[in-house]
């Protein structure tokens, strides 16, 4: 019987995997081909020089209707995206580019997310060993004094399925 | 002399008297142990809630008669807005917005006094001074920096009307229950202070903030969907969450709010976290304050705004009070925080907790500071860098997975400790099912890392709680017989903290598994069309007929420009462009969804001219997937947040010294 739950668990699981795969697949992105394609992959990697944080591709301003019809010109005239995106960051500057460089005063940014993920890490890290350790102590105390341990938190499950919580697999 | 205005400015004058007087007052009772005083001083917040209350009817009364001598309502109505549209009106700006907040603040703090203070009397005088100074803080604002009541020097013929991007249906709930979150915080920040200022830090604060903080979390939880809703259906980008510095200020409060309703656990049932929970409570209200500091000072445009806005240089002061404040009693009360050390296992749930609260408290410093970046770059460069959307996705990413893979890891853990026979067990199934997963997908062509790692780690979160549901459902058949739907359901009555919590995380899964669909597998094309014309986008045909124009003559709407598009030739759908009388050059996108469960055709109108339009569409994978995910986590909460009935299980106590020398 509970073997027959588990695989049924994990046939859910392969059609939840397969659906998945199937509806990804039909989506997956392709390379931009044409003129069209290529000024709207440009386009997702520049931000409206006015606004806060809002797409070129997807900004209705004066200024952002310009830039797009700058960009289909430079392409028919033969710049690549990288060029075009040059163009653009020497005219409004660093601001307009959706993904921030990894360059310069930047690196504080980039330098301030790493400290916070390290800090944390070793944070939790350090944590958990101090409570290791002092928690020895502790339980040496504990089973000197012969107190008894607590109930789990599913102790009244444990009882209905008649089995140990320590027994139980699951 | 305006007799509305002088009733709304006498309303919140009194009211900011009557918060004065519930510091004073509690201070002094708990001073000379006068209990008479201490319920005046109980009284007096709710006599905050009442004025602030009535000012807000006497602004809705204002808006409703169109008193346009009242700068906040010529600045944000109009005479041609229908009634219902004026709820906006109340908390939009900076004066109403700011209203609202106080309100909020006064009703919660209202209904904790009613509720809650009556059974924590050793901390009920240091509530109320700290609910009073948090009161007296925001009606001086109101008051003396930004009264929704100032009267303008001339009255103007019609007000202006509403922001364009509120005139929707979605801006009647989503501000408001945003706006409701966050301050909401303000109650388990309450009761963190009131056990620091009192000394009472055992388990007796948590369990009162445990369930403020759920609601909090639940609140702030709701008004970020509802934004996120908004955001796709009213926006016309494509997507729902941009990492706009305004969406940020308001997901960071829940962060640490999400961490200390993990944390509290540990802390009930092991005596441990008592430092960590009440700095997560803190921390939460002062991300709270920060959040209304950055969008209402004008920081989220410019350092130069900021600079102009009075508003903004006072709440910067209360902000760092705040801040201070929290610290100081934190370092005060730090020797009385320490954990009773009952920690028996690395392979443990307890374990799995703790790192959740710092995986937690890592997204919200990384996020924090990319908020902050573009005014420090500003400050220091004195030019403004933008952080898009880019830094966010590609720096939270992993972080998120890791949150999902220490959901599952706690949900398989026992507590105290799991043996290395137990541990094996309880991994083996779910390891399968996550081996399963991953070569299903890359059998079927998926080779994007982030995509592979982020469904794997949800197909463990989905496996192992559905097992749990299996097991507690099969224990409840054993006992009583029941069928297994009325035996899942009785989970919820036996333990409903847990078993609702298992629902948020299946919320939260599902909603991870939608977020990545439509960021990775989105397709989006361009199309410049004359009438008669299709183009592909996804496998999907969309055809362009023409266009109409309409007037739909209310809410300062001047008129409305509608494409008629189908979708694969039979869906009709009329995305369009919204303009408006006073704003002129803001013209506002009328976006149009073909959705079913498997993707959304996301539609609407870039430009158009005589020949023809210019349509964006795009296909969104599982979108419907991100909504019923938050219905599932909300739900999750919702029962989460019932009082659980069964009895409180009992932690080992440290012996007693003498015991331990005998």
């Amino acid at each position: 019987m509970r073997s027959r739950r588990k695989l049924s668990l994990l046939a859910a699981t392969f059609l939840a995997a397969l659906t998945f795969a199937l509806v990804a697949n039909e989506a997956s992105a392709q390379e931009p081909s044409n003129l069209d394609e290529q000024a709207l992959s440009i386009e997702k990697q520049l931000l409206c020089p006015q606004c806060t944080n809002e797409r070129l591709d997807v900004c209705n301003i004066a200024i952002c209707i310009d830039m797009r019809l700058a960009i289909r010109e430079q392409l028919i005239d033969g710049r690549n995206s990288d060029e075009i995106i040059f163009f653009f960051q020497n005219r409004y500057g660093q601001r307009i580019l959706a993904d921030i460089p990894k360059e310069g005063f930047n690196l504080v940014l980039f330098g301030w997310a790493g400290a916070s993920l390290l800090l944390m890490s070793a944070g939790g890290g350090f944590f958990l060993f101090r409570l290791r350790s002092a928690g020895r102590a502790y339980q040496a105390t504990l089973a000197a004094t012969d107190q008894p341990a607590p109930q789990a938190d599913d102790a009244w499950l444990d009882a209905e399925l008649g089995a140990n919580p320590n027994e139980r697999g699951r | 002399m305006n007799v509305t205005a002088t009733l709304g400015s006498s309303a919140l004058l009194t009211a900011l008297a009557s918060s004065a007087f519930a510091i004073v007052a509690a201070i002094y009772g708990h001073r000379v142990g006068s209990a008479r005083t201490l319920i005046a001083a109980r009284r007096a917040i709710f006599a905050t809630a009442a004025l602030t209350t009535l000012a807000v009817f006497v602004l809705a009364y204002a808006l409703l008669a169109n008193d346009f001598s009242i700068a906040h309502v010529a600045s944000v109505s109009s005479s041609d807005m229908q009634p219902w549209m004026k709820w906006a009106s109340i908390y939009s700006g900076q004066p109403g917005s700011l209203l609202y907040w106080t309100w909020m603040l006064s009703l919660f703090l209202g209904a904790f006094t009613f509720t809650t203070l009556r059974h924590i009397p050793w901390g009920a005088p240091h509530a109320i001074a700290t609910m009073g100074a948090l009161l007296l803080a925001f009606l001086i604002a109101l008051v003396f920096f930004a009264s929704p009541f100032r009267i303008s020097p001339i009255t103007p013929l019609d007000g202006q009307g509403l922001n364009p991007l509120l005139v929707d249906g979605g801006m009647l709930i989503h501000p408001p229950a945003l706006l409701a979150g966050l301050v909401s915080t303000a109650v388990p920040f309450t009761l963190g202070a009131a056990a620091l200022l009192s000394g009472r830090l055992d388990a007796a604060w948590v369990r009162h903030a445990r369930s403020w903080a759920l609601l909090s979390f639940l609140v702030l939880s709701i008004g970020n969907f509802l934004g996120a809703w908004w955001a796709y259906t009213v926006l016309g980008w494509g997507g729902y969450w941009g990492w706009d510095p305004v969406e940020n200020s308001a997901i960071l409060p829940l962060l640490p709010m999400t961490a200390f309703l993990h944390a509290q656990m540990v802390q009930e049932r092991r005596g441990m976290l008592k430092g960590w929970t009440i700095t997560l409570v803190l921390a939460s209200f002062a991300l709270a304050v920060f959040g209304t500091f950055n969008v209402r000072s004008g920081l989220v445009a410019s350092v130069h705004s900021f600079a102009e806005s009075e508003v903004g240089a006072y709440f910067l002061v209360l902000l760092g009070l705040v801040v201070a404040a929290s610290v100081v009693l934190l370092v005060w009360r730090w020797s009385r925080l320490q954990a009773d050390h009952d920690f028996d296992s690395f392979a443990s749930r307890e374990t799995g907790l703790i790192l959740n609260t710092y995986v937690l408290i890592a997204l919200t410093l990384v996020i924090l500071g990319g908020t902050l970046f573009p005014v420090f770059s500003e400050l220091i460069k004195g030019v403004r860098i933008t952080v898009g959307p880019p830094f966010f996705n590609d720096v939270t990413g992993p972080l998120w997975i890791t949150l999902l893979l220490l959901l599952a890891l706690g949900t398989v853990l026992p507590w105290r400790r799991a043996s290395p026979g137990l541990l094996s067990r309880r991994l083996r199934a779910p390891l399968i099912a996550l081996t399963l997963t991953l070569t299903t997908l890359v059998a079927f062509g998926m080779r994007d890392v982030f995509a592979l790692a982020t469904i794997g780690a949800g197909a463990l979160v989905l496996f192992v709680t559905a097992r749990e549901f299996v097991i507690g459902a099969r224990g409840v058949r054993q006992a009583n017989g029941h069928n297994w739907f009325s035996a899942t359901t009785s989970l919820f009555e036996r333990d409903q903290q847990r078993y609702g919590g298992y629902l948020v995380h299946i919320g939260v899964t599902l909603i991870a598994i939608s977020a990545l669909s439509s960021y990775a597998f989105q397709e989006q094309v361009r199309a410049v069309v004359a009438a008669g014309d299709t183009f592909e986008v996804g496998g999907h045909t969309i055809g362009f007929h023409g266009l109409l124009e309409r007037d739909p003559g209310v809410n300062g709407i001047s008129s409305e420009i509608i494409a008629q598009i189908t979708v694969n030739g039979d869906t009709v759908l009329n995305p369009g462009q919204r303009f408006f009388t006073n704003f002129a050059g803001q013209p506002v996108a009328i976006v149009a969804i073909d959705g079913n469960p498997l993707r959304d055709v996301y539609v609407f109108m870039q430009g158009w001219d005589e020949n023809g339009a210019e349509i964006q569409a795009f296909v969104n994978p599982l979108m419907q997937l991100l909504w019923f995910g938050g219905f599932v986590y909300i739900v999750g909460g919702v029962l989460a947040y019932a009082p659980a009935r069964g009895p409180v299980t009992e932690r080992r106590t440290a012996p007693p010294e003498e015991a331990q020398r005998a």
